[in-house]
This record gives structure tokens, sequence and C-alpha cells, in this order.
């Protein structure tokens, strides 16, 4: 999972999120879009193979960057895109396109489809339990942001976002280059199938503040990260955080490489929540069971960590980065317990694997956008608190070191391997943190044995946003946390 | 492959210029048209699990305005500048076109840079690069299927590995430029991804390798050469052990070397140092002059370039993205900095010439042998042929990352070695290297096929 996950992260806001149920009124997002035709066209291929469905997303945004001498504001990259997919008994068939006129689309689907065979004896679909939803009339859900995005004036944005720039700046002339960015966006679904017409509309911000110090020769950078599944509110950031963006880069310019070894460590909330993402995240990723690629097929229902530990994906988490309401196969959000109490009792799926391995089926269809394919993908990972404060924890620690802001993670699914670099860490003696610094930080060891070191969980809980890919491709919104743990770890 | 979405008239850079030259406010503008058809075929073993087509187009548009600076920090015009990405729908409907620019011009006309000129079009016109295969200029599904066929055999020829999964996706683009300085250009190229798995079994256990191809030919993936390396990959992670920790001589070959040099994501420290962008931001710690490394290096001496016009690389193309030629630039000579690559804008912002985007990059090679790097003089040399995920920090040149599969070279022979990690600095490891003679190259990549670094450190057992 090449992921930039950093620093820190959203509270977890209060619920912002309600499903409607209602027709949706006046919303442009998906208001243009030929859904009698897309019905009709999943009507004609589900009467020829065992599933047919339909998946349009729309997205579109705003990013504004400042970094003192240039601004820039410019629309992100809007997708526009719909997939129609057929499981012929044997393979599963996709047709993508950004046409979306009625009648080229029509055509263009019917012609494809024209070449297309049932072919039975293959795996029978399953997937079908949790089909809640039937009728014609589609069941709308959105984000309720407190402060929606598209009614703040883009100057006020942009005076604001160079206020954030400016503040940091000004603190240090050794910070010679800050970039302040916010992005804003709304990303809008429609899956059609399965008896299911669902329609979702995400609003997703992200605020970073990157901050580059110079001295010398050693240059160091530091950077404050949160996203969500919420409004403009993102944006709020205070001067202490500010400040201590800025100090901890310069705190960086002294920084020393650590001496190679196992140490004993406690992981800030975004480090214990890559180790989950890269642990018993893509390692139970559904799609890679008969690919013969996972080693955790083996482990089901056995301890694969310490007792008192769990382990969650769960996109209904509401705010959270990674969250939506439904995912790209029409499977409604909801928890999957991935670890209960240390031992492995359930994968995460998507309609194609759980119909093909088989297993259960979890709401982790994902693609990238209209032009790639479903897979298994996590939405929000994370380890659920425990009892101590993170105070606690590093009180207990004789000699190790406090590992800080998660940078990236790459999952090794059969070989068990771990990587998660960690930006910085700090020396802890005796209990307490000594100030000396140590960057980066590279954390390997082996899954298990990580996992079983773990000795402790605080009591706090963060979310840190970031993105996953497949390897290093497929990149999707993701959150990825915890809290503060105490484990033992390969320190390089 | 169904090539069959009727051509529409309304995306093109033709319709689009004109309304944008109705559109008020627009100093400037830019447009580019992408057009792409994807066949992707995966497959579990001998089944094929998915097969999609995929056809997508949009257009890209910057627009420019100048303006009287907001900000009191600036004197005089201010340039702002907007991205929007426009769709058919988009571009079929004149009215919401003509909304879509002058909402692009709003968001220009708030924001403020200094000023700068667009290239027009230059007076030897765009070189001729090739990246487009001509295998792949047809119907695409047959190529997919042949080289799916021809992955399958060579791995059925390996002794002890099988398949586990593979994914090839294709891609036809045209890429058709239109800008108000004049310059009107099309270029067409292909792209091939191969995702495969590798899986090897014997009573230990089972152990994979998974080899992530991008080229632009199918011809390049070179399977009749690489398979067979990926498959004694395989079968060496079988008995692979973590290395001791480690501080002294580290061998980086294939592509573990290319991935310090052109990481996944984002620009290598060198590439970032050496442009114009990071000097005008005040965060380069280079200038023309400069030992690349900081102070004079002990060992060989790097010469770097950034390379457009490369046959079939896939950062290949007659022209970047603001209009300007492709061309080989010589970055870093002898280990000095000679120049800074630098765009449009921030070329004209320091005053030195414009030399196009970050290409391919390509580093000379050296006068040693592999066998010569491999001499261990006593201790132990590792040498790594795969990382879990490089990806060194742009700004501080630091990196560390996991070793996907390595080798222990020593007076007792070779073993394999997986896990642990690798640490340093590109920077001061670049202090004291020497090059291989024998050259590797892969989509973006091409250099000596392997370098060893006088001292890093692994951490490890």
């Amino acid at each position: 999972m090449p992921a930039r996950l950093v620093s820190v992260a959203a509270t977890i806001r209060r619920l912002c999120s309600r499903p409607d149920g209602r027709k949706k009124k006046g919303r442009a997002t998906v208001r243009d879009t030929p859904e009698t035709t897309i019905r009709e066209l999943v009507a004609e291929l589900e009467r020829r193979f065992p599933y047919a469905a339909a998946h349009l997303r729309r997205s579109s945004g705003t990013r504004i960057e400042d970094s003192g001498s240039e601004q820039h504001a410019t629309q992100q990259h809007p997708t526009q895109g719909i997939v129609f997919t057929i499981y012929d008994g044997t393979t599963f068939r996709d047709y993508a396109t950004s046409e979306l006129a009625p009648d080229p689309l029509a055509r263009a689907v019917r012609q494809w489809a024209a070449g297309l065979r049932p072919h039975p004896g293959g795996a029978p679909v399953i997937g079908g339990g949790y089909a809640t939803i039937a009728g014609r009339d589609p069941r709308i859900f959105h984000t309720a942001p407190r402060l929606a995005p598209e009614r703040i004036p883009l100057a006020e944005k942009l005076a604001h976002i160079r206020s954030i720039q400016r503040r940091a700046k000004d603190l240090d002339p050794r910070a010679v280059q800050v970039t302040a960015a916010y992005g804003d966006g709304i990303v809008s679904s429609l899956y059609i199938g399965r008896g299911r017409h669902l329609e979702q509309h995400l609003t997703r911000t992200t605020l970073a503040l990157m901050v580059v110090v110079a001295e010398g020769q050693q240059v160091r950078t530091h950077m404050l990260t949160r996203g969500g599944t919420t409004g403009y509110e993102v944006a709020e950031i205070t001067d202490d955080e500010i400040t201590s963006t800025v100090e901890t880069a310069l705190r960086l310019l002294n920084a020393e490489h650590i001496e190679p070894a196992t140490y004993d460590v406690i992981t800030d909330p975004s480090i214990s929540g890559v180790i989950a993402h890269e642990s018993f995240g893509h390692g139970v990723e559904l799609d890679l069971f008969p690919k013969h690629r996972a080693r955790a097929a083996g482990y089901l229902q056995q301890r694969v960590a310490a007792p008192g530990v769990d382990l969650f994906d769960d996109p209904s988490r509401a705010g959270a980065y990674g969250s939506y309401f439904f995912d790209d196969e029409g499977e409604l959000a909801r928890p999957t317990h991935i670890l209960r109490d240390g031992v492995f009792v359930s994968p995460i799926s998507d309609f194609a694997s759980a119909t093909l391995a088989p297993g259960p089926h979890t709401p982790n269809g994902r693609r990238q956008d209209f032009t790639r394919k479903v897979y298994a993908r996590m939405s929000n990972t994370f380890f659920a608190p425990g009892a101590l404060t993170p105070e606690e924890l590093i009180a207990g620690v004789e000699r190790g070191i406090y590992l800080r802001s998660a940078e990236s993670g790459m999952e090794d699914p059969l070989g068990w391997g771990v990587q998660v670099t960690a930006h910085y860490g700090e020396e802890i003696i005796n209990g307490r943190l000594t100030g000396r610094l140590f960057a980066p930080i590279g954390i390997t060891g082996y899954v298990p044995d990580l996992l079983r070191s773990i000795t402790a969980v605080g009591s706090d809980f963060e979310l840190t946003p970031g993105v996953c890919g497949k390897g290093t491709k497929e990149m999707v919104p993701v959150s990825t946390g915890g809290p503060h743990m105490r484990m033992r770890a390969r320190l390089g | 492959m169904a090539n069959n979405i009727a051509k529409t008239s309304a995306l093109t850079t033709e319709h689009l210029a004109a309304a944008l030259a109705a559109t008020p406010g627009v100093s400037d503008w830019q447009v580019t048209v992408l057009e792409d058809e994807e066949a992707q075929q995966y497959v579990i073993g001998e089944r094929v699990e998915a097969q999609r087509e995929v056809h997508n187009e949009r257009a890209r548009v910057t627009v420019y305005n100048r303006h009287p600076a907001h900000s009191e920090m600036e004197t005089g015009d201010a340039l702002g500048m907007a991205g929007v990405t426009l769709l058919e729908s988009d571009a079929a409907d004149e009215r919401a076109l003509s909304q879509k620019l002058a909402e692009a011009v709003e968001l220009a006309s708030l924001t403020d840079n200094q000023p700068y000129a667009l290239p027009g079009p230059p007076a030897d016109g765009f070189p001729n690069v090739q990246t487009a295969d001509p295998d792949l200029a047809r119907d695409m599904t047959p190529a997919v299927q042949r080289t799916m066929d021809q992955l399958r055999s060579l791995l059925q020829q390996e002794q002890q590995v099988e398949l586990s999964s593979a994914e090839l996706l294709v891609t036809r683009s045209s890429r058709a430029m239109r800008s108000g300085q004049g310059i009107a250009a099309i270029e067409r190229g292909t792209v091939a991804t191969l995702d495969f798995v590798v899986l090897a079994r014997d009573a230990s256990g089972t152990a994979e390798f998974h080899a992530q191809l991008e080229r632009r030919r199918l011809r390049d993936f070179a399977l009749g050469e690489t398979v067979p390396v990926y498959a004694s990959y395989a079968r060496h992670l079988l008995r692979a052990r973590p290395p001791q920790t480690h501080r002294g001589p580290v061998i980086l070959s294939g592509e573990a070397l290319a991935s310090l040099f052109s990481p996944p994501l984002g620009p290598s420290p060198l590439a970032y140092h050496t442009s114009a962008e990071a000097a005008y931001r005040g965060a380069s710690r280079l200038k023309p002059g400069d030992w690349a490394t900081g102070e004079p290096p002990r060992g060989d001496r790097i010469t770097l370039s950034s390379d457009a016009i490369r046959p079939w690389g896939l950062s290949t193309a007659a022209f970047d993205g603001d209009g300007l030629p492709a061309r080989l630039v010589r970055v870093i000579d002898a280990g000095r900095v000679r120049q800074r690559w630098a765009t449009a804008r921030y070329a004209a912002y320091l005053g030195i010439p414009a030399t196009g985007a970050f290409a391919n990059i390509r580093v000379e090679p050296g006068t040693a042998s592999l066998d010569e790097l491999r001499v261990t003089g006593g201790g132990p040399i590792y040498e790594i042929v795969a990382f879990s995920f490089m990806q060194p920090d742009a700004v501080s040149g630091e990196f560390v990352a996991e070793i996907r599969l390595g080798y222990r070279h020593d007076a007792r022979g070779t073993v394999p070695v997986k896990g642990g990690a690798l640490a340093g600095n590109v920077f001061s490891a670049l202090r004291d290297v020497r090059l291989s003679r024998e050259t590797y190259s892969d989509g973006r990549y091409l250099g000596p096929r392997a370098m060893r670094f006088a001292e890093l450190t692994i951490a490890g057992e």
C-alpha cells in the first residue's frame, strides 16, 4: 500500500450522513444520467446472465494550493463513466465507457453483449443475502457536512489557505518552503442490479500543510494532513497545530539514523493504523485467497495476534475518509470484525471473490474509477481502543522508541512480511521521552511476531486519511488508525 | 475488442478552441483532448477471472487570466490559471460549455502568480518519437491473449513454479494539444501493464514473487528473458532468510536500482533538487556547478539525463504538458550539476532555458563488470534485487525500504535473503559508488544494471 498516510488525523466527527429514502430533488450530480436506459439494459442482461449490474460514478471538486510565491486553484479532474458487468457463469465481464448519452450507450452495450454467451458450470453467484432494497425508486444517501464546501466562496477559501501558509511561513526563517493545500470533492454514484437501485453523494475534504526546513545542507520536511467525508470544517486549524507542524520539522533537522535493532515501541495511531492495514487488511482481501496469495486463508478462527487485539474494517464509520454508504457493487456499508480478541474471524470481499473463493460477502468491492476493475478493498481499517492512556503506555517502556507519523507501508500477504515507514521516532528512556529524534524509521518484521508482541492497547482513537493501492496501482481513498499501542518491532 | 462508440465532434481541440476564443477574460489557454481505448484481462491460474473493455474520452483545459494583483505581496499584473476537465456531455452542450469556461476564468481571476508566457510552436517542429506499439494498432484482444498464453507457456517450462494470477492492461491513446500560442499537435501512444505473481512450492512451503511491468510495447516485456528470472526469484524466496544487520557495501541491481532513481510515486531526490521549480521555491540544495552529492565523490561520478526521446520510453513524448518539444537534457555531468531542468513556467521565473518536464531517467553506465562489483574482499556484500516499496524522500533524500529479495555474497558463496530494511540517503550514498558497465532498462530507467554503494545500512537480525 504505497500510501501517504501522514501525521495528525481528523477527530472522529459526529454522524454526518443520512440515508434519505426519497426521490432526489434537484441534485446536479447524477440528475442527467440516462437512468431509464441503464435500467433497461441491466434488465436485458439479467435475462441472459446469472448476474448483471451497472455502476455509474461521477466525481468533481476543487483543489487550492498556496506556496506563498504561487497560488493554484483548479478543478480536480472530474471523471464520469459507467460500467456494465455481467457474470457469464465462469467469468466476470465489464464494459466501461465515459459515453453516457442514452442512444450511443445503449448501442455500445448491446453490441458488446451480443458477443457474450452464458457459460454455465462455474461457481454460482453469492452475495445476495444482504439484498434489502427492491423496486424502481432509488434509495439515496448523502453526507451532510457541517459546512458544505460549495457554499463557501472560492475567494474565502483562497484567503484562508493563504492565511495558513503565511502563519506557518512566518514562524521561522528556516522554513524555506511552506505549502498549504485544500481540496474538496463530491463523488456521486449509482448502482442498479440485484434488485437494488442505490444512489449516493459523498463529500470528501482534505487539508494539508507541508513544511520544508533547511539549515546548511540539511533539509527536512514535516506535514499535517487531515481529511474525511466531511465539509469545509476540515480547514479549521489552530495556531498550535501550525506551530507544532513547523516545530517538528525544525526538530527533525537534528534527527539521527537509528541503530538497527529490535526495540520496545509505542506506535501512534497513524502507525498502528498502517500496521493494521498492511497486516490483516491487505492480508485478508478475499480475492487473494483463490490465487493462493494469502497466508491468512489457513488461519481462519486461529489466533494471530495477542489477546485483546480487535481489528475492524468499517466503511460506515461516520466522517472517516474511506467511508461510503454502499460499495461499487451495491453492498450496503457495515463493519467487518476481522480480528476478535486476537483471532482471525473474517476476510473482506467483493462480489466476484465472494462468488469465486467462495466466502462471506462484505461491503468492500471498490474500484479506482470506472476504467478499473473492482477488487476487495479496505475502507477504514483500525484497531479498536483499549484501556490505557498514551502517557501510561509510554511510562511502561524502560528503553524504546515512540514511533510517529506513518509515511507509507507495503503488504506481503503470502510471506507475511510487513513494511511500515515512520516519518520519525523519539527515544524513550525510563518511561520518558528524551527529545532525541530518529528519521526516517523503517519497521519490518513477520506479521504474527509483530501482532503477538502487542502488550498494551491505548484508550485513544484517531483515523488518518490516505490512499491505498493494490501493489502500486488501483488507488482508492481510505483511512487507517486506532489507538496508541505497545509492541516490539525491528527498526532500521 | 469492440470499438463501437460513434465518434462525436464536440470534444475536439478545434471546438474547444473556438469556445475559448469566445470566452471573455481568457488571456491565454491550452487544450488537450485525451482518448483511450483499453483491453484488460485478469486470470487466476488457468482461468480467466475477468475481461474488460474501456473507452474513455476527456479534455483538459487550462485558462490563463491576467489581472491586477489582489495580494499586497504582488505588484503590477498577476497571472491566474485554472484547470478544468471537460467531458463529452460538457462539450456537446454549448451553454454548459460556456458556463464551465466562464467558471474557470473566474477561478483563474482569483489567483495571483508571477506572469509568464506559454511557448509557441517550435521552429523545427516536434521530433518524431516512438510511442505506439504497432501490435496494438488494431483489435487489442488477440494481442492480450497471445501475451497471456506466452506467459503461461513460459512458466510451465519452469520447475517448481506456477502462475498464481496475472493482469494485463493495454491502452491505446491519442493526445491532441492546441494552445493559444499556435501549437496544434497530436500524438498517439500505447501502454501495456503486466502484473503477475509467480508461486513457488516445495516441502517447506510456498513463496511468491510479484512482478509489475509497464512498457510501451508488448514485446518489451521480453517474457522469454524475464519470466525465467522471476521464476528463479520465486524459488529463491522459498529458502530466503532475513539478512543480518549490516553496515557496509551493498549492491542494488535491476529493478531495485531503478526504483531508487525512478521511484513509483513522485520525483527522485536528484530530479527534485535539480529542478527549476525547487530552486524557485527556495527548496533546492543544488545549483549548477555543485557536486550533486554535496561534496566530491570518492567513487564513480554520476552522469544523469532526462530523456524525452528515448524510443519506447514510458515518459517519451513529442511534447510536454506546456507544448515544449522533446529532447535529451543532461542534468548532472560527471558528478556535477550541469543545468536545471525547467518547465516553461519555472524557466521564465528563473530566466533560464526551458528544457521541458523531466521525462525518462538515463544514467550513463560505469566501467566495472557485475562480477567485479560482487567481489567480497573478505566481508559480506548484500545484493538487493527487489524492494517491497522504495520511495526515497524527494526533499531529504532519506530512504528506508524492506528487502523483498536479495542475496548475501561472501567467501562461502551466495544465499538468498528477504526481510529487514535497507536505509540510507541518496546523496550521501552516491558519494562512494561504483557503476556497472552492463545496463538495464525498464519503462522509465535506462542505466547501469547494478551499483555498488560503499556503505549502506541493513536492519536485519
